[in-house]
């Protein structure tokens, strides 16, 4: 999101997943959406029908890639050189929208600059993706009407991320494929609420509406709402997940309190999370089914499930929408709300945490969040499908398309920040030779805690497997549907094989459902967004021997 | 009026929540299966309800017979679990149930259309390969999908109608 925020001024999906369908190219990169976000191939497909050219750059073939009229096999963590090379190509064919950028964009002769590094060919050694193709899928993109890029973790998921997310806005700025129906630059969230939690402040440098909190007029005002004083709230950002882990090993962090996560399984470096959770003094965790991160808990709380509350989600096209609760909740279970508004009770801020009901914590949202500020939790009751943030007055329709007149940036124009090709975290060498990717499959979610427990899914993909192309299976002899061992510097994890030709040579693949996947993932981080890089680590596959030990 | 299946092969992504579905709406058993192919494409079978009927006509019990004119449907209490259906079933969407051993397939959902709901997988597909109406109506569909499409349709007014890759016609890939 951060990279989004410093090219366009705001970090989230510009236009509506329904808006797809309106498209005439759609690039894919890093997003198996087909899998992780099915609904998104109704208007895909939709598009793709209506005859939208379909390209996809993934290091492998997946179900996205089926339907794709161009497909780009990159080598995980090439992406910005593509996007580099296709900009090349769009610069030196003359087909950038020079009235969009002259009239909207600031940077263009520094963009230059840089892609003039990158011609295809240069761009085709360091991606695998032959030249051709590159040129092909710039032509595509430039020249059609309207171009949409939907993008996923598969670019965030980097030690360079922030920069590749950058790129994607200077490609999208470039050809002023943004600010109209069937354009924008699309980033799908992971989950149903992430892009509700973000908005919320849930991050460790934000108040709700991305306000930062090292602002003291930010501080004063919530301090106001809180009925605090001003010094009680911290100038000082919070620290990511991953940051947290380091901070337990550094003796600096000593308690946590954990909801709605799965970090034993979700987080990268897996072991040694759970080697740095057995240091606390004291963990918490808010849960609705015991998980592997329960087990290290001194206190659990029994939350409510999803069909058990009610409230707003806003979802990754930043639509908010009200739910109400299908059952009352089971047992001692609870809205993770009440189950904070007691802890906050017993802390001492009873006074500031008072809510009656989830209307009340909605009518503080709105009236501390300037984008939430026309929204009232009437008005989202009676509208079927949300509506979309910015919503400024209670009579304003909300914002579909970002974008259209100007971007959120002092000055109204969009920053081209030109991005320069940096290489994963983690290089292969003699003893890791292999490229591991992590991803999900359609049939789990994310840690699995859920559809793990679910007949229905759990016996449909059952356990850790990792796809092998049958060159790199030959050479390390791992056979089909044997157990293989995969090492990295981290760990090591014990999987079912799946030999495929829909994988490069050289690049393997697991799903990070499974408690152990995460053992081998890198705990690098994105220097700006502090995301992990789960997406390369360099690492080897040896077959399991008879009676060969767990790791 | 008779009712049709629509199956878009250009549209399925593999996902297997009909599956999931189906087997929600028939206590926990699926009566469908999505068969990946060349790891390329994907292809949701069940039972077509064809006009003639193989399985009808091998049945030494008349189990097997129409619900109605456009659903096909198995009476267990008749089958004898021979499994002659399954050997005659052109499309391999009958399938033998070890711990009852009968025969089940596809029932179109009969309780749901009786709600005036339409079939599970159809509601659950996310992806709109699959449809369910009148005969014209699917042809509309099909039609509005596009020329890359090719359609199979049968002679009647029943049955399933198909979508498939225009590179599976004549050669292929």
């Amino acid at each position: 999101m951060a990279g989004l925020a410093a090219t366009l001024g705001s970090g989230a999906m510009t236009n509506p997943i329904v808006d797809l369908a309106n498209a005439d190219c759609i690039f894919a990169i890093g997003s198996n959406f087909a899998e992780n976000h099915p609904i998104v191939s109704r208007w895909a497909l939709d598009a793709k029908q209506r005859g939208a050219t379909l390209i996809v750059a993934d290091p492998r073939f997946t179900p996205t890639a089926w339907s794709a009229d161009l497909f780009l096999p990159l080598l995980p963590g090439t992406d910005t050189s593509l996007i580099n090379a296709m900009m090349n190509v769009i610069i030196a064919e003359g087909l950038w929208n020079n009235e969009f950028v002259e009239a909207r964009v600031e940077g263009f002769d520094e963009l230059c600059d840089v892609v003039s590094l990158y011609p295809p060919e240069r761009a085709a050694k360091i991606t695998g993706v032959p030249a051709e193709d590159i040129v092909k899928a710039a032509q595509a993109y430039a020249t059609a009407d309207a171009s949409s890029i939907v993008y996923c973790m598969g670019i965030t998921q980097h030690t360079c991320g922030t920069e590749t997310v950058k790129n994607l806005a200077n490609l999208a700025l470039l050809t002023g494929q943004i600010g109209r129906p069937g354009t924008g630059v699309n980033p799908l969230r992971g989950q149903d609420n992430v892009q509700g939690a973000c908005d919320m402040g849930a991050l460790p440098n934000v108040y709700p509406g991305y306000q930062p909190v090292a602002d003291e007029a930010n501080r004063a005002s919530f301090a106001r709402a809180w009925g605090l004083a001003p010094e009680d709230l911290s100038l000082k950002p919070g620290l990511t997940l991953v940051e947290m882990t380091h901070a337990i090993d550094e003796g600096k962090l000593r308690g946590m309190v954990i909801l709605g996560e799965n970090p034993i399984v979700g987080d990268p470096n897996a072991a040694h999370v759970a080697e740095a959770f057995k240091k606390l003094d004291f963990l918490a965790v808010i849960e609705i089914f015991p998980s592997e991160t329960t087990e290290l808990a001194h206190v659990i709380l029994p939350a409510a499930s999803f069909a058990e509350k009610r409230g707003t989600k806003t979802a990754t096209d930043r639509r908010v929408q009200w739910l109400e609760r299908a059952v009352e909740p089971v047992g001692e279970a609870m809205a993770d709300w009440k189950i904070i508004c007691r802890l906050a009770a017993r802390m001492g801020f009873e006074k500031a945490f008072t809510y009656p009901h989830e209307e009340a914590i909605f009518y503080e949202i709105r009236a501390m969040t300037p984008s939430y500020a026309g929204l009232s939790p009437e008005r989202l009751q009676n509208t079927i499908g949300g509506i979309p943030w910015p919503c400024l007055a209670t009579d304003h329709p909300g914002t579909p398309i970002l974008h259209t007149q100007s971007f959120n940036r002092p000055g109204g124009k969009g920053k081209m920040a030109p991005v320069e090709y940096i290489p994963p975290a983690e290089a292969t060498s003699d003893e890791y030779p292999l490229v591991l990717t992590s991803g999900r499959v359609v049939l789990h979610y994310n840690a699995g805690a859920m559809t793990r427990r679910t007949r229905a899914l759990q016996e449909r993909e059952p356990e850790l497997f990792v796809q092998v192309n049958p060159q790199t299976a030959e050479v390390y002899g791992v056979g089909e549907q044997a157990e293989a061992f995969v090492t990295t510097r981290r760990g090591e994890a014990r999987a079912k094989v799946r030999i495929t030709r829909r994988i490069p040579p050289g690049v393997l693949f697991m799903p990070f459902h499974f408690p152990e996947m995460n053992f081998l993932t890198n705990d690098a981080l994105d220097p700006t967004a502090k995301i992990p890089e789960y997406k390369v680590a360099a690492c080897r596959i040896r077959p399991a021997e008879e009676g060969d030990g767990h790791a | 009026m008779p009712k049709v299946f629509y199956l878009d092969v250009t549209r399925c992504t593999g996902c297997r929540a009909c599956e999931v579905a189906c087997e929600r709406e028939h206590h926990g058993r699926s009566n469908m299966f999505v068969q990946v192919i060349d790891e390329r494409y994907a292809v949701p079978i069940n039972c077509r309800h064809c006009e003639e009927n193989p399985c009808i006509e091998v049945c030494p019990t008349q189990a097997i017979h129409r619900e109605t004119p456009d659903i096909v449907s198995i009476a267990s209490m008749k089958c004898i679990g021979c499994q002659l259906c399954s050997l005659a079933c052109p499309f391999g969407a009958i399938w033998f149930d070890k711990l009852s051993k009968v025969a089940r397939k596809c029932d179109r959902c009969l309780a749901r259309l009786e709600r005036g709901e339409e079939p599970a997988c159809v509601t659950t597909c996310s992806a709109r390969a699959l449809a369910y109406g009148e005969m014209h109506e699917m042809i509309a569909l099909a039609e509005e999908r596009g020329e890359h499409a090719i359609f199979h349709r049968s002679s009647g007014d029943f049955g399933t109608l198909v979508t498939i890759p225009r590179s599976w016609n004549g050669k292929g890939e």
